[in-house]
C-alpha cells in the first residue's frame, strides 16, 4: 500500500468544510453580507459534508475499510461515525452560538470559519492512521480551539483562558509528538497498520520504548478529552470561553480524541492491550472521582460542567477498557454526550448572555419561575449527565460500565456506579435551584445578563437536543447499531 | 326442623343482631334519638337472649351434642375459620352475657338520659355485645381473639367515654395497653398452638391435645394464655387498669368491668381446660394467682371510700376466687361463681349508679349514709346483693364461693394453704361490703348541701330488682343436693375434680359462714355506731390503712419502673442514636466528600505552571506503571 | 395476541400525565379535577386485572413478552401474579384518592399532577417487570418525580429532605446495577454469550455462592434502603414530614413496597442459597425496626414523624415475615404489605387534613379536638387501631399471619416482634389522647371545622376496605397463597431447605424448654 491512491471520498468531508469555510470568509471580506447569508452558507456546508460522509459510511459497508493517500488515511464505517457525530455537533454548536456570532459583528464569520476547521481537524483525526497526520489534525483543530476560546475579546477572562489553553494544548501536543517519534523508533513505523504488523511478525524483546511512547501518545490525547489529572486546562477554559461555544469545545474534542486514542491503541498497541487496558482503568478511575469530587465544591455552573466532563471522559474511557468490545460503548456515550453537553451549555449562553463570562449558580435561583423551556431543558440534562433511566445518559453508563465489567474490571464498575451518586448530587443541586427556590429579585445580577429567554435557534438547539437524548433513552436500539458497525477492525 | 335446631345451625345470628344495632346506631342513631335508640339496642341484645335460651333448650334437656357452625373461611394458612362453637359452658355464657347485658343496656337508658352522646353509648354498648358473644362462642383460637380484642376495644372507648376529663381518656389508653401486655403472652401462647396443632381450630386443638402437646409445651401454653387471662380478668400483676376503668358510666362498670368482659379470662381458661390438664404447675400457678389476687385485693377494698371503687376491687377479688375455681379444676365452680358474681356485682354497681344517680354524682361513701329512708328499692336490693357476695347462704354468692373453696380444699397438699388464703378472703370481703352498704345507707347522713337524694326511675329500678332476685336464687340451680349446672356443663370438660363429699362439705361451709359472719358483724359494730369515724379504730394501724387506701402505692411503683425508664429508653434512642448517631453517620459520609473535594480544590489554583507540572507528573506516572507491569 | 392489560395499566398514566400536561396553562381549575378522573381509569383496570385474574394460579399471567432491543437481551417484558397484583391495586387506589387529598396545593398544579401521574405509572412498571433492565429502569426513574414532589411542593425543610431521600435511594440502586450487570453478563457466559436481563432466564442460573452472597448484598442493600430497613431508615421520616400529603400518602402507601417487594421477588427469587445465609441477618434487622421503630415513634412531638416511625416498625413485621420462608409468613408479608399502604395511607390522609385545618403537626398544638370534630376523630381512632393491628380490621392479618409463620423458623425473634403489638398501642394511642381528647386548651382550635364531603369519601373508601380485608381477606389471601408457595418451592428445590410445616412437636419444644 506504498502506492499513493488518490481518494477524494477518503478526504471529501475535510476538503468540503475547508472550502465552505474559505467561502465564507472570501462573502465576508468582499460583500459584508448580514448574519443570515453566513447562516446559509454554513447550513449548505454541513449539509454536503454530510452527504460526502454518507458515501464514506455506504462505500465503507459495501467494500470494507480502504486506505489511501499512501496508507495514511482510511475510509472507514469507524471514520465516518465520528464524521456523522462531528458534522451534527457543528451545526448544532453553530446554532446555539449563533447569537453570539451575530453580537460579534465583523469576526462573526471567523468564528463559523473556525468551527469548520476544527470539526476538519478532529475528521482528520479520525479518520488517519498515521501517527504524525494524526498530529496535524489535533494541530488544526487544537489552534481553532484555542482562537474560539478568546474570539470575543471582551473580557480579560476570555483571553487568559484561550491562553492557558493554547499553553498546554501545546505543551501536550508535544508530549503526543514524542510519543509518536518513540514509537516510531521503537516499530520502525508511523501508520497504526504497519505498527500493527511489526507486532504481528516480530517478538519484540526490548518493549520499553514503545510502552514509553504509548504512554505519551495517551497523554496527549488524554489531554483533549481532559482526562484527569491532564485536565487542569479545562475548568478555567470553560468558564472564560464565550458559553455559545464551549457546548462545541468540549463535544468536538472528545469525538476527534477518543477516536484516535481508540484507534491507536485497539489496533496498532492490541499486543499491549493487557497494560493500556490497565492503565485506561486507571485514568478513568482518576478522572471520574477528581471529576466528581470537585464538581460538588464549584459555584460556577461552567467549572461544575467542566469537572463533570472530565468525569464523563472517565466513563468513556472506562469503557475503551474492554478493548474493541468497548468501541459500541464509547461511540453510544461520546454522541449521547455530546449532545447533552451542547444543550446544556446552550442553555448557559442563554442565561449569561451568548458571550457573557461568569456563570455563577445563583443566576439559577428560581429559573423555572422566568423560563420554563430553559429551566425544563437544562433539568432534564442534568438528570441525563446523572445517568437517571429513560434519558440517553443511562444507557450510555449502562454500556460503558457493561463494557469494564466485560473488560475484567469490576472494581471500575463498582466505584464508577458509587462516583455517579455523588454525581446525583451536584446535578441536582441544580434542579434544586431552579425549581425550588423561589426566583431572585429582578435587580440581581442574573436578571439583568441574558435575559432568559429562549428565542430562534436556541430554542431550536433546546427542542432538537432534548429530543435526541430522550428518544435514544428510551429507544437506544438504532444508535447502538450504527456504533456496532462503527468498529470495522 | 325445630325452632332450636334452625338457631343452633344459624348460632350466628346472636351475634349479628347486636351488631345490626350498633351499624343502624351508628348510622342512623342521632335521628332516631333519644330514648328510642337505646330500646333498639336492648332489643337486639334482647332477642340475642331469646335466640340463646330457643337454642340453650336441648342441651337441658340434655337431648342435643355440642355443635359446630362453620361461617365462613377468615384466614385458611392459620386453619382460623370463622367458626362457632355451641356447647353448655358457651350457651351459658351466652344467656349470661345476654341476659345481664340486657337489663343493663335497659337501665342505661335511664341513666344516661340528657347524655349528649346518648346515642354513641349505645353504639358502643352493642358492638360490645357483638364482640363479647364473639369471644365466647368461638371455636377457633383465631376468633377468640377477635372478640377477645374487640370487647378490649369496647372497654377503651366505654372507660373514655367522657373523654373530656382527662383522667378518663387516660383511664381508657392504660386500659387497652395493660391489656395487650397480656395479648402478648397469649399471642405467645396462640404461637406455640399454632406451631404444635397446624391450626387454631378448637375441634382439634382442645380434644385430647396431650397427643401432640409435650408437658413442657403445654406448662408453656398454659402460663401464656395465663398472662392473658390476668390482663383481661384484672389479676395480679396486670389488675392496674381495672381500678381505674371506673372513671366509665356506671351501668359500663357493671357489665364490663364486673359481669362480662372481665371474665372473659376465667372463661378462655375454662375453656381451654383440657391442656391444663396436661400441666399441674399452670393449674398450680393460675389457682397462687387467684388466691392471692383475691386476697390482695380485698385488704384494698377495705380502706376504699369511693363507693365504685371499693366495688371494682372488690370484683378483683372475686375473680380472683373464680381463678382459683379453674385453676383447682373445679371448673364448674369457677364458672358457677362467674355466673352468680355477674348478677350480684351487675346488681352492685347499678345500685351504686342509682345512688350516684340520687346523689348528683357523688361518689364518696363517707358523704353519704342514711339513704335508706329515699331509696328504698336499691337500699333492699343493695341489702340482697352484700348477703350475696358476702356468701350468707341462701343467696347466690354462697353455694358458688363455697364450691370453689371446697374443691380447692379437697386437693389437700398447698391447696389447704390456697384454701385458707381464700376462706380469710372472705372474712375481708363480708367486712368490706358491709361497711360499703353501712356507710352508703344506714347512719346519720353526710351529704353535702344541696344534695336530695332521690329514687331511680323505674327504667333503672327494674332491672335492679330482676337482678336481686337472680342473686337470691341464682345460686340454687348448683348446689350439694341437686348439682344442675354440674350436670349441665359436664360435657364441656374432662378430668372434673368434684369437690369432697360428704360431712367434709358441710363443715366446711359452716366454717366460711362463721368466716363471713364474723366479717360482717365486726364490720357492722364498728360503722353503724352513730359516730362512725373510721380514724377511731384505724389509729392502730394508720401507716398499713393509708397503703391499702393507696392501693399499695403500685400504680407509682410501675410509673417509676416501667414507664419512666420505658420513655427514657425511647427518647434517647431517638433524640441521641436515631439523629446523633445513625443521621450523624448519614451526614458525615456527604460531608467527607465535600471535605475531600474541597481539600482538592486548591490544586486548581490558575497557575499554568502547576497544571504543566500536574500533566507532568501523570506523564511520568503513566510510563513508570507501563514500565512496572509491561517489563523492560 | 389479545389486549394488552399490563402495557395499558403501565402507558395509561403516562398518557393521562401528557394529557394534563397538554391542558391549557390559563384553565389552573382544571388540572387537578382532569387528573383524578384520569386517575380513575386504572382504578377500574386494576380492579378488571383483579376479577379476571385466575385463582389458585402460580405462576405469572397477562405475560407480554416484546424484545426492546435484542442486542443487549432487553424486552418489554410483562407479568402479574399473587405477589405484584395487590401492588397493582393499591397503587391504583391511593392515586386518585392523594390527587384528591391535594386540593391545598396552589403553586404550579399542573406539574404537581404531571408528576404524580408519572410516579403511578413508574410504580406499576415497577411491580409489572419481569425484565430487569426495565425494573431498574421503573425503579429509578420513579425517583425523579417523588423527587420533585418532595421538594417542590414540601413544607419547610422540603429540599433537604427531597435531596436526602434521592441520594439514599440512588445509593442502594447504584449497587443494583453492578449487580444486574454482573448477572446479565453472567448469563451470557452461561448461554453462549447471549445476553439477557429476562428475570425467568435469570433464576436458570447457576453460581457458586460467595458469588450469589455478593449479589443479593448489592440487591438487598438497595431493597433495605427503600423499604426502609433500620439502619437505612433515616430518610424516611424526614421525607415523611416535609412532602406534601400526597407524597406522603404516595411514599408510605406504595413507595417503600418496592422494596419489600423487590426483596421477596429478586433475592429470595434469584439468590436461594444467599437467602438462607442472610436470614438471621435481615431477621435480627427487621425485628429491631420493628421494636426500635415504635419505641422512637412514642416520643415523636410531630404527628407525621410519628406516623413515619410507625412505617418503619410495619416494615419489619413485612421483613420478618418474608425472611421466616414458611408459607404464613410470605402469604402475611404480601397481604400486609397492601394492609400497611391502605392504614398508613389513611393516616397520612388525616394528619394532611388537620394540617391543612391548623398548619401545624406538632402534637402539642392540639388537644380535645374530637368535641369539634368528632367524625374527624373518629376515622383517625378507626384507622389507628387498624394499624395496631385489632382484629377484624385489616393491619391484624398481616401480622398475625407474620407472627404465626415466622415463629415456626424465628422462634425468638416472632417473640420479640410479638412485642411490637404493645408498642403500637402505646404510640397511636397516647397520640390519640393528646390529640383528641381533654378539653380543648388551645382556642385556635375551637373553630376548627370537621370532615367535608371529599374528605369523608377517601377516607370512607378506605375505612371500608380496612374492613374488608379485616373481615373476609380470603379474597387476597386466595390469590396470594399460590404465588408465595412457588417461592418457597423454589427455594426448596434448588437448596436443602425444607419448610417446616406447623403441627410437628419437634418444631416446637426446641426454645420453649420442653421435656
Amino acid at each position: 500500500m506504498s502506492s499513493v491512491n488518490i481518494s477524494y471520498l477518503a478526504i471529501g468531508p475535510e476538503i468540503l468544510l475547508t472550502l465552505g469555510a474559505v467561502i465564507v470568509l472570501m462573502v465576508d471580506v468582499f460583500r459584508k453580507p448580514s448574519p443570515r447569508v453566513h447562516a446559509w452558507l454554513a447550513a449548505l456546508t454541513l449539509v454536503l459534508a454530510g452527504v460526502a460522509v454518507g458515501f464514506q459510511w455506504s462505500s465503507a459497508t459495501a467494500d470494507g475499510p480502504s486506505l489511501s493517500f499512501a496508507g495514511m488515511i482510511t475510509t472507514d464505517t469507524f471514520g465516518a461515525y465520528a464524521g456523522f457525530v462531528l458534522l451534527g455537533v457543528a451545526a448544532l454548536g453553530l446554532a446555539s452560538a449563533w447569537r453570539m456570532i451575530v453580537e460579534i459583528g465583523r469576526r462573526g464569520a471567523e468564528g463559523v470559519v473556525l468551527v469548520f476547521m476544527a470539526a476538519a481537524g478532529f475528521m482528520i483525526m479520525a479518520t488517519s492512521v498515521n501517527l504524525v497526520l494524526i498530529f496535524v489534525g489535533l494541530e488544526i483543530a487544537s489552534m481553532s480551539l484555542y482562537v474560539l476560546a478568546g474570539i470575543t475579546r471582551k473580557t480579560l477572562q476570555a483571553d487568559e483562558a484561550a491562553l492557558k489553553y493554547f499553553l498546554l494544548g501545546s505543551f501536550a501536543s508535544a508530549v503526543f509528538i514524542y510519543g509518536a517519534a518513540l514509537t516510531f523508533a521503537g516499530s520502525g513505523s508511523l501508520s497504526v497498520y504497519d505498527i500493527h504488523q511489526f507486532f504481528a511478525s516480530y517478538v519484540v524483546l526490548k518493549q520499553s520504548v514503545l510502552l514509553v511512547g504509548m504512554a505519551l501518545l495517551i497523554v496527549g490525547v488524554a489531554f483533549k478529552v481532559s482526562a484527569a489529572p491532564f485536565h487542569a486546562w479545562a475548568p478555567d477554559a470553560y468558564q472564560g470561553s464565550p458559553a455559545g461555544i464551549v457546548g462545541f469545545m468540549v463535544a468536538a474534542a472528545k469525538v476527534g480524541a477518543f477516536a484516535a486514542l481508540a484507534r491507536i491503541l485497539i489496533y496498532g498497541f492490541s499486543t499491549f492491550s493487557h497494560e493500556w487496558t490497565t492503565g485506561l482503568s486507571l485514568l478513568s478511575a482518576i478522572s471520574i472521582v477528581v471529576g466528581m469530587l470537585l464538581a460538588v465544591v464549584q459555584t460556577d455552573i461552567r467549572r461544575m460542567l467542566a469537572y463533570s466532563s472530565v468525569a464523563h471522559a472517565g466513563f468513556i474511557l472506562s469503557a475503551l477498557t474492554a478493548g474493541g468490545a468497548g468501541i459500541p460503548a464509547m461511540w453510544f456515550y461520546v454522541a449521547v454526550y455530546a449532545v447533552q453537553v451542547i444543550g446544556a451549555f446552550t442553555v448557559v449562553s442563554a442565561v449569561a448572555g451568548p458571550s457573557g463570562g461568569a456563570s455563577p449558580l445563583s443566576d439559577y435561583t428560581g429559573l423555572a419561575e422566568r423560563s420554563p423551556l430553559l429551566a425544563g431543558s437544562l433539568a432534564f440534562f442534568m438528570v441525563a449527565m446523572s445517568g437517571v433511566p429513560l434519558t440517553s445518559g443511562f444507557v450510555a453508563k449502562f454500556a460503558a460500565f457493561t463494557s469494564a465489567w466485560l473488560g475484567g474490571f469490576e472494581w471500575l464498575v463498582i466505584l464508577a456506579v458509587l462516583a455517579s451518586v455523588i454525581g446525583f448530587f451536584f446535578y441536582l443541586r441544580v434542579i434544586v435551584l431552579m425549581y425550588m427556590h423561589d426566583p431572585v429579585a429582578v435587580e440581581a445580577p442574573g436578571a439583568t445578563r441574558g435575559g432568559f429567554e429562549a428565542v430562534g435557534a436556541v430554542r431550536w438547539v433546546l427542542i432538537i437536543t432534548v429530543a435526541i437524548t430522550l428518544v435514544f433513552g428510551i429507544l437506544p436500539g438504532p444508535l447502538l447499531d450504527v456504533a456496532r458497525q462503527a468498529f470495522p477492525f | 326442623m325445630t325452632m332450636s335446631e334452625f338457631f343452633i345451625r344459624n348460632i350466628w345470628l346472636i351475634i349479628l343482631l347486636p351488631a345490626i344495632g350498633a351499624v343502624v346506631l351508628h348510622f342512623v342513631g342521632r335521628r332516631i334519638g333519644e330514648p328510642i335508640a337505646g330500646w333498639v339496642a336492648s332489643s337486639m341484645i334482647g332477642l340475642s337472649f331469646l335466640i340463646g335460651l330457643i337454642a340453650a333448650i336441648p342441651l337441658f334437656q340434655g337431648t342435643a351434642e355440642a355443635h359446630v357452625v362453620h361461617v365462613f373461611d377468615w384466614i385458611p394458612a392459620l386453619g382460623a375459620s370463622a367458626e362457632l362453637l355451641w356447647d353448655p359452658l358457651s350457651a351459658l355464657m351466652v344467656l349470661v352475657v345476654s341476659g345481664v347485658g340486657a337489663l343493663i343496656h335497659i337501665y342505661s337508658i335511664g341513666y344516661m338520659h340528657g347524655d349528649e352522646r346518648f346515642t354513641r353509648f349505645f353504639v358502643y354498648l352493642n358492638l360490645f355485645a357483638t364482640s363479647m358473644l364473639t369471644l365466647v362462642l368461638a371455636n377457633n383460637f383465631g376468633v377468640l381473639f377477635v372478640g377477645w380484642e374487640l370487647v378490649g376495644l369496647c372497654s377503651y372507648l366505654l372507660i373514655s367515654f367522657w373523654y373530656v376529663r382527662p383522667s378518663a381518656a387516660a383511664a381508657g389508653k392504660k386500659a387497652f395497653i395493660v391489656n395487650r401486655i397480656g395479648d402478648f403472652g397469649f399471642l405467645i401462647g396462640l404461637m406455640i398452638i399454632f406451631s404444635t396443632f397446624g391450626t387454631l381450630s378448637y375441634t382439634t386443638v382442645l380434644n385430647d391435645p396431650g397427643k401432640l402437646l409435650g408437658a413442657g409445651a403445654a406448662t408453656a401454653v398454659g402460663l401464656l394464655l395465663l398472662v392473658g387471662a390476668t390482663g383481661k380478668s384484672a389479676q395480679l400483676p396486670l389488675y392496674v387498669w381495672l381500678p381505674d376503668a371506673m372513671e366509665g358510666p356506671t351501668p359500663v362498670s357493671a357489665l364490663i368491668h364486673a359481669a362480662t368482659m372481665v371474665t372473659a379470662g376465667v372463661f378462655m381458661i375454662a375453656r381451654t381446660s383440657s391442656i391444663y390438664a396436661l400441666s399441674d404447675t399452670a393449674s398450680v400457678v393460675v389457682a397462687t394467682i387467684g388466691a392471692l389476687t383475691a386476697f390482695y385485693a380485698a385488704t384494698i377494698a377495705m380502706a376504699q371510700t369511693d363507693i365504685k371503687r371499693i366495688l371494682a376491687y372488690s370484683t378483683i377479688s372475686q375473680l380472683g376466687y373464680m381463678f382459683l375455681g379453674v385453676g383447682s379444676a373445679a371448673y364448674v365452680a369457677g364458672v358457677f361463681h362467674l355466673m352468680t358474681h355477674a348478677f350480684f356485682k351487675a346488681l352492685l354497681f347499678l345500685g351504686a349508679g342509682a345512688v350516684i344517680h340520687g346523689m348528683a354524682d357523688e361518689q364518696d361513701i363517707m358523704k353519704m349514709g342514711g339513704l335508706w329512708s329515699k331509696m328504698k328499692t336499691t337500699g333492699i336490693t343493695m341489702a340482697v346483693a352484700t348477703l350475696a357476695i358476702s356468701g350468707i347462704p341462701p343467696f347466690a354468692g354462697f353455694w358458688s364461693k363455697d364450691e370453689i373453696l371446697a374443691s380447692t380444699f379437697g386437693r389437700g397438699g398447698w391447696w389447704v394453704v390456697l384454701w385458707a388464703i381464700g376462706l380469710i378472703t372472705a372474712g375481708l370481703t363480708a367486712f368490706y361490703m358491709t361497711r360499703w352498704f353501712v356507710l352508703t345507707f344506714l347512719g346519720e347522713p353526710r351529704w353535702d348541701d344541696g344534695v336530695h337524694p332521690h329514687e331511680a326511675p323505674k327504667v333503672m329500678t327494674v332491672p335492679l330488682m330482676v337482678l336481686a332476685a337472680l342473686a337470691t336464687v341464682g345460686g340454687l340451680i348448683n348446689t350439694p343436693f341437686r348439682a344442675g349446672l354440674e350436670h349441665f356443663l359436664e360435657p364441656s370438660f374432662e378430668h372434673l375434680t368434684s369437690g369432697p363429699s360428704g360431712a367434709t362439705v358441710w363443715l366446711l361451709a359452716a366454717i366460711s359462714v362463721v368466716v363471713a359472719l364474723i366479717g360482717i358483724v365486726v364490720a357492722w359494730r364498728l360503722y353503724s355506731r352513730r359516730d362512725a369515724a373510721e380514724e377511731a379504730w384505724t389509729a392502730g394501724l394508720p401507716s398499713l390503712w393509708r397503703r391499702m387506701g393507696h392501693a399499695y402505692y403500685v400504680d407509682d411503683v410501675y410509673g417509676t419502673l416501667v414507664v419512666a425508664p420505658g420513655k427514657l429508653l425511647a427518647a434517647w434512642s431517638a433524640f441521641v442514636l436515631d439523629k446523633k448517631v445513625i443521621d450523624g453517620a448519614v451526614i458525615g459520609v456527604g460531608t467527607v466528600v465535600r471535605r475531600i473535594g474541597a481539600a482538592l480544590r486548591p490544586l486548581q489554583n490558575g497557575f499554568v505552571r502547576s497544571y504543566a507540572l500536574s500533566i507532568a507528573a501523570g506523564v511520568v506516572g503513566l510510563v513508570i506503571w507501563f514500565l512496572a507491569t509491561g517489563g523492560l | 395476541m389479545d389486549f394488552p392489560i399490563l402495557t395499558v395499566l403501565i402507558l395509561l398514566p403516562f398518557a393521562a400525565a401528557v394529557i394534563v400536561a397538554l391542558l391549557p396553562s390559563r384553565r389552573k381549575e382544571l388540572f387537578l379535577p382532569v387528573g383524578i378522573a384520569l386517575s380513575l381509569l386504572p382504578v377500574a383496570l386494576a380492579g378488571y386485572l383483579f376479577f379476571v385474574f385466575k385463582t389458585g394460579e402460580a405462576g405469572f399471567q397477562f405475560v407480554e413478552n416484546v424484545p426492546w432491543y435484542s442486542p443487549w437481551g432487553i424486552s418489554w417484558h410483562l407479568g402479574v401474579d399473587g405477589i405484584s397484583l395487590l401492588m397493582i391495586v393499591l397503587t391504583a387506589i391511593l392515586m386518585p384518592i392523594s390527587l384528591a387529598a391535594s386540593t391545598s396545593i396552589s403553586k404550579r398544579v399542573k406539574q404537581f399532577v404531571v408528576f404524580n401521574l408519572l410516579l403511578e405509572g413508574g410504580l406499576m412498571g415497577v411491580f409489572l417487570s419481569l425484565d430487569m433492565f426495565m425494573f431498574f429502569v421503573f425503579f429509578e426513574v420513579i425517583l425523579i418525580p417523588m423527587y420533585f414532589i418532595i421538594g417542590v411542593w414540601g413544607s419547610e425543610r422540603r429540599i433537604y429532605a427531597a435531596v436526602k431521600f434521592f441520594l439514599f435511594t440512588a445509593f442502594g440502586s447504584a449497587l443494583m446495577l453492578a449487580g444486574i450487570i454482573a448477572m446479565a453478563l453472567m448469563y451470557a457466559h452461561q448461554n453462549g454469550g447471549m445476553v439477557s436481563f429476562d428475570y425467568l432466564g435469570w433464576l436458570t442460573l447457576q453460581m457458586p455462592i460467595h458469588t450469589e452472597l455478593w449479589l443479593f448484598a448489592a440487591f438487598a442493600i438497595a431493597f433495605a434502603i427503600k423499604v426502609p430497613m433500620f439502619p437505612f431508615h433515616t430518610w424516611l421520616p424526614d421525607a415523611h414530614v416535609e412532602a406534601p400529603t400526597a407524597g406522603s400518602v404516595m411514599l408510605a402507601g406504595v413507595l417503600l413496597k418496592m422494596g419489600t417487594y423487590g426483596l421477596l421477588r429478586f433475592n429470595l427469587g434469584l439468590f436461594p442459597h444467599a437467602t438462607l445465609k442472610f436470614v438471621p441477618v435481615m431477621a435480627v434487622l427487621a425485628v429491631i425496626g420493628i421494636v426500635y421503630g415504635a419505641a422512637v415513634a412514642i416520643v415523636q412531638p410531630n404527628l407525621k414523624k410519628l406516623v413515619a416511625y410507625s412505617s418503619v416498625s410495619h416494615l419489619g413485621f413485612i421483613v420478618l415475615g418474608i425472611f421466616a420462608l414458611t408459607s404464613q409468613g410470605l402469604e402475611g408479608g404480601v397481604v400486609q404489605m397492601f394492609n400497611h399502604g391502605i392504614t398508613t395511607g389513611a393516616l397520612f390522609l388525616l394528619v394532611g387534613m388537620i394540617y391543612e385545618r391548623r398548619h401545624t403537626k406538632e402534637i402539642s398544638d392540639f388537644g380535645g379536638i374530637q368535641k369539634v370534630m368528632p367524625i374527624f376523630a373518629g376515622f383517625f381512632l378507626f384507622t389507628a387501631f387498624a394499624s395496631i393491628g385489632l382484629p377484624s380490621l385489616n393491619g391484624f392479618i398481616g401480622e398475625f399471619l407474620i407472627l404465626m409463620g415466622s415463629f415456626l423458623t424465628l422462634k425468638w425473634y416472632a417473640i420479640v416482634a410479638a412485642s411490637g403489638v404493645i408498642l403500637a398501642a402505646v404510640y397511636l394511642l397516647w397520640a390519640y389522647e393528646r390529640v383528641f381528647t381533654g378539653p380543648i386548651t388551645k382556642p385556635e382550635n375551637e373553630k376548627l371545622l370537621d370532615l367535608d364531603a371529599r374528605e369523608k369519601t377517601m377516607l370512607g373508601v378506605l375505612a371500608a376496605l380496612m374492613l374488608l380485608m379485616g373481615l373476609y381477606p380470603k379474597i387476597a389471601l386466595d390469590k396470594i397463597g399460590p404465588s408465595t408457595e412457588a417461592v418457597l418451592d423454589r427455594i426448596q428445590a434448588t437448596t436443602s431447605y425444607q419448610v417446616p410445616a406447623p403441627g410437628r412437636l419437634a418444631d416446637v419444644l426446641g426454645g420453649i424448654g420442653g421435656e
